[in-house]
Formats: structure tokens, sequence, C-alpha cells
């Protein structure tokens, strides 16, 4: 079921496989009765942007939790630094990537957030004077300290995002090199002050030679932070680009069927959905 | 750790279980003893306070700290502030056995020395709470494992197993019937030093499983998929949980019968005093739930003295309150 769109697929060549952090192959997986996933190569390499757009009901998130190892694929396999998942018991996966999901119910906890962000040591061996002032430092970096001590189900849904954030960061902290960070609309929430703080972050771990795989809406935000775009539809990968490519009218209102309009302002370009 | 509020605040739950273990100790049907007189009894005095005070006194305090315990683990199992063990089918369960071999008994002329307080009863009670918390657990995975289900199958065994237990009361005889109702409204007669060392055995066990997890038990409560993200082995640690909650509710229930909601209020007090996280809450909520068995069974002693109120109704009218109370603030909260 490969749509006849192009993948290029310009970033998966076989000889970079070797330094690959992340590798899925042959993914095929039921969704509901009408959708199965199939994607037949999907890829990321240390120091890399992945986005991945689409809309919704695409596939997206049940996607990220195969590559999260969560969900099983009925089919294919998803290795992570040459390892397949299923060979990695949950400590172990804790210790290579880490995730940020969409919605993540903190249904009765009664926890802190400061108790929520500290849970990344799970993972990890840290001492505690060490885990309270990394803590306080991803705090301060997500604009979270004062509300550190506040109980996490009480948190607004940004905020709640962004201790989500901070704990995925502690996960990936002193690991950087080849560590897999797996996000699920992270700026779903945020306000433009913390999506940028978010943004430096992501910007930092990349620069530190993790690789970021990031399901977005925001086509402009993919254009201009991403390394390389994954479009999703009905359940498969579509079209495979470097960021740079994108803004295309054509491409991007055959994926959403809607009408864009491309506009230029200095070096930039930005895609309009219109009318 | 040393000076935080917190560790304070457990310091001053374990000086108040510490006291309410004195105050059960020199309370009571026979006669009461000042403080000092509790150490180094003479005579009959000695006797009453080793042979049937401190056992009964012991049993209480482990009693009361493993159904907290089991609350706790349940109440993060499930996510649900509200989730309690009895709601999985263990009491009724646990009731039908212990209806089941009272009847048997009788009929096949056994005698379980001094009517329940022998352990026979006790082991069959401890099967059927097992049994019915197996099921109740399986069925609840079969239709997806989501909390309301395993809950409502939890309700499901219930009525069956108490309306098998309404059949062996019908055809009861007068003796048979005191003793089901005597078992069923609960207490702690039972407690001889072999019970007393049953449940130190299982709710030390349980108390120090849970210990160790207290991290993954935090996680958990972020949800499974959250807590796998994290490192945890979901499946793995969920169902060691689920067994030592059975194996430490299914003994205590069987020797206690049903001491209603010491493990639903514990811990929601614990969680009031020291918040939510495992490694707070956990001695928190023993100790709270121990001073409560051990206050409440004090009142059942003395309150009629020398007749004894039955425990369970005590901790039946305590707790029911405080449970709606909980039901509407919980309510509210979901609401805001």
């Amino acid at each position: 079921m490969r749509s006849q769109a192009d993948v290029t697929g310009a970033n998966c060549l076989p000889r970079d496989r070797e330094s690959e952090v992340l590798r899925a192959a042959n993914i095929v997986h039921r969704i509901n009765a009408q959708l199965t996933l199939n994607v037949a190569e999907f890829c990321a390499k240390p120091g890399e942007f992945v986005a991945v757009l689409g809309p919704n009901g695409a596939g997206k998130t049940t996607l990220m939790n195969i590559l999260a190892g969560g969900l099983k694929p009925r089919h294919g396999s998803v290795s992570l630094a040459g390892k397949n998942l299923r060979d990695l018991p949950a400590p172990e996966l804790a210790a290579r990537r880490a995730v940020v999901r969409a919605s993540s119910d903190g249904l009765a906890t009664g926890l802190t957030a400061r108790e929520v962000i500290e849970l990344a040591s799970l993972s990890q061996r840290i001492s505690p004077r060490l885990l309270q002032t990394l803590t306080v430092a991803y705090a301060r970096a997500l604009d979270l300290e004062a509300r550190l001590g506040a109980d996490f189900t009480v948190l607004s849904s940004g905020e709640k995002q962004r201790v989500h954030f901070a704990r995925a960061l502690l996960q990936a902290n002193g690991r950087e090199p080849g560590f897999l960070l797996l996000l699920d609309e992270p700026f779903a929430h945020l306000d433009a002050k913390h999506a940028q703080a978010v943004t430096r972050e992501l910007m930092q771990l990349r620069e530190n030679g993790a690789a970021i795989i990031c399901i977005l809406h925001d086509i402009n935000y993919a254009a201009s932070y991403a390394d390389r775009v994954v479009f999703m539809k009905r359940a498969g990968v579509v079209a495979e680009l470097p960021a740079k490519e994108i803004m295309n009218r054509s491409l991007l209102e055959q994926i959403y069927e809607t009408p864009f309009a491309i506009m230029r302002q200095g070096k930039k370009t930005y895609a309009i959905p219109t009318n | 750790m040393f000076g935080h509020p917190r560790s304070f605040k457990i310091y001053l739950l374990a000086a108040l279980a510490a006291a309410a273990f004195l105050l059960a100790l020199s309370v009571g049907a026979a006669r009461d003893f000042s403080l000092p007189s509790l150490f180094g009894p003479q005579g009959f005095d000695r006797d009453i306070l080793l042979d049937i005070r401190l056992p009964r006194v012991l049993f209480a305090f482990f009693a009361g700290a493993g159904l907290a315990l089991t609350g706790v683990i349940m109440q993060c199992l499930f996510r649900n502030p509200l989730a309690e063990p009895f709601l999985m089918g263990t009491s009724a369960g646990a009731m039908l056995f212990a209806i089941i071999a009272i009847f048997a008994a009788g009929r096949l002329g056994i005698h379980f020395h001094a009517g329940l307080s022998g352990l026979g009863p006790a082991l069959f009670s401890f099967i059927g709470a097992t049994l019915a918390f197996s099921v109740v657990l399986h069925l609840g995975r079969s239709t997806g494992g989501q909390v309301q289900f395993v809950l409502l199958a939890g309700i499901a065994i219930n009525a069956i197993a108490s309306s098998a237990s309404g059949v062996f009361i019908f055809m009861a005889n007068d003796r048979e019937l005191r003793d089901i109702t005597f078992w069923n409204l609960g207490s702690y007669g039972a407690a001889t030093y072999p019970a007393v060392a049953l449940a130190a055995v299982v709710t030390i066990a349980a108390a120090v499983v849970a210990v160790v997890m207290h991290r993954r038990l935090d996680a958990l409560l972020l949800g499974d998929l959250v807590a796998f993200d994290l490192g945890v082995k979901v499946k793995q640690d969920r169902r060691l949980l689920f067994i030592v909650v059975v194996i430490c509710q299914g003994a205590l229930v069987s020797l206690t019968g049903m001491i209603a909601f010491i493990a639903l209020v514990a811990p929601h007090l614990a969680r009031m005093a020291v918040g939510a996280t495992h490694r707070a809450l956990l001695p928190a909520s023993i100790l709270i739930g121990a001073a409560i068995s051990l206050l409440a069974d004090t009142f059942a002693r003395k309150l009629a003295a020398p007749a004894e109120i039955p425990l369970g109704v005590l901790t039946g009218i305590m707790g029911a309150p405080f449970f709606l109370y909980m039901l509407i603030r919980h309510k509210k909260r979901s609401e805001a």
C-alpha cells in the first residue's frame, strides 16, 4: 500500500545504518477496522531532527507508540542503536530514549511537579543531590521553578506538558550522543514564549548528538527547525523530504486537502492555509 | 531526608501509632493498667497482658497496617483513590468459603477448637479470597483491563458469592448462624500468637516488596504507558503487586472477617498528611492504618465491656461517612 507520492528516503542510505539511532523496517499494524499502519522504513540519525507531519488520523501517534516500544507491531521490527526493541527490557529502553506524549492523563496522581520530573532518574544512577540540582535547572529553563511544589493534577495543560518535557530532558541528561527523544505534539498547549524555551532545549539536545522525532502540525515550525520531514497520511508515509523542500504548494495541498498560499518574507518562506 | 518536614510528620505518626499501641494494651475488659504497670506485670495481670491483651494488640497492629498497605497498592494500581481491596471480591469470596468451612465442619462433626479461633476456616476463607480476587482480575483483563470493568467484575463476583453465602445461611442451624454472623461482622477475636505471626509475616513481606518498589509505584501513578517510558517493567511489576495484595489481604481477611474501610481511609489520611509519593505514603499509611485499627479495637473491647462490639461494625460506622465525603469531594474535584 505504498503511495504513489515519491518517497525519497534521502537520509536513509544503507551506508549510514551503523550510525543510526533508530531504524524501523516493514512495520505493519492494524489501527482499527478501516486502517492498517504500513511503514516500510523509518530512521533517525544522531543529531537529526525528524518532524512527522500529516492530517489527523494519519497514524502518527500509533507509529510513535511503536517506535517508543510501548506498542508491539503485528509485523516488522524496530531497532534502537542496532538492538531490536524486543530484546531491550523497559529499564534499558528508558536509558536510550525518552518520550513526551500528547496527553498524559495524570488522573489521580497527587504527585508534585518536582516528583514527576525526578521520576526520570528511575533509569539512572544519580545522587539525590545532583538530581535535585538538575531538576531545578531544567525547571528553570522551562519556567517551571515556581511550580515545582504544586500538585501535578492542578497544573494547566501547558505546565503539565512542560513538566513532562523537563522529565524527558532529565532522562536524556548525560546520554545525549545517540539518545532518542520522541515527542508527540510538544507545542500543543504552549504559548509562544514557552514554545521558544522548549525549542532552545531541543536545539541544544540536537547539537549534543541526540536524535529527535517529533509529531507536529505546524508546517512553518517544521520548515524552520527540522532537518527532515516525514509526511504521513492514511496510515502510511506519503513523502519524505529535507525540511527546506516542504514549502511546496501542490505537495501540501495534496496532503492536507486544503488550499495553501506560500509566502516569502525576507529569507524565510511560510505556508498559510487559505480559503 | 532527615529534617525534611515530611520526615517529621512520619515520626509524628510513628509516635501516634506507638501511643495507640500502649493505650490498646492498657485498656481492656478485664481491667485497665497504668502505663508503668505495663512493664513488668506480676501474677494474674501478667497472664492477662501476655496471653490475652498482647497478642490481640499485636494482631490489631499488623492487621491495620497490612490492610492500609493493600489499600495504597490497590489505589495505585487502579489509579483511583476510591479503589479498595474489598471491591475485588476478596471479602465475599472469603466469607463464602468460611461459611462453607463452618457448615461442613458442623455436618462432619469436626470441631475447630474454640469455634472460629482455630485457623481451619481461615485457611478455607484464604482460598476463597484468593479465588475471588483472581476471577475478578481475570474477568477484568478479558474485558480490556480497564478499571471500571475490573470494578464491575468485582461487584458481580461479590453478588454471586453473597448469594451463595445466603443459601448456606438459609440452611444453617443456630450455632452455625452465630458463627457466620460473627465472622461476617469482623473481629480480632481470633488473635492468638500463631495468628499474630501469620499477620506479621504477610504484612511485613508486603511492606518490604512495596518499599523496594516505591519509585516504580510512583511511576505507575502516571499511567502504564508513561511508567513504561520511564523504564518500569509494567506487566511484570503489576502482576507482582497484585499477588502481594491478594496474599496479604486474603490472609488478613480470612483471620479477621470484614473489617471495612481501613484500607480506604488510612491511605487517604496519609496522603493528606504527607502527599502521594510512595516513599512517604507507604510508611504513613502503615502507621495510620495500625493506629486506626488499634483505637477502633480498643473501643470495640471497652465500650460495651464485658461484651464486645464487632470491630467491623465500628469501622463501618466511622468509615462509611468518610467514604461518602471523599466521593463528594472527588466529584467536585473532577468537575473543577
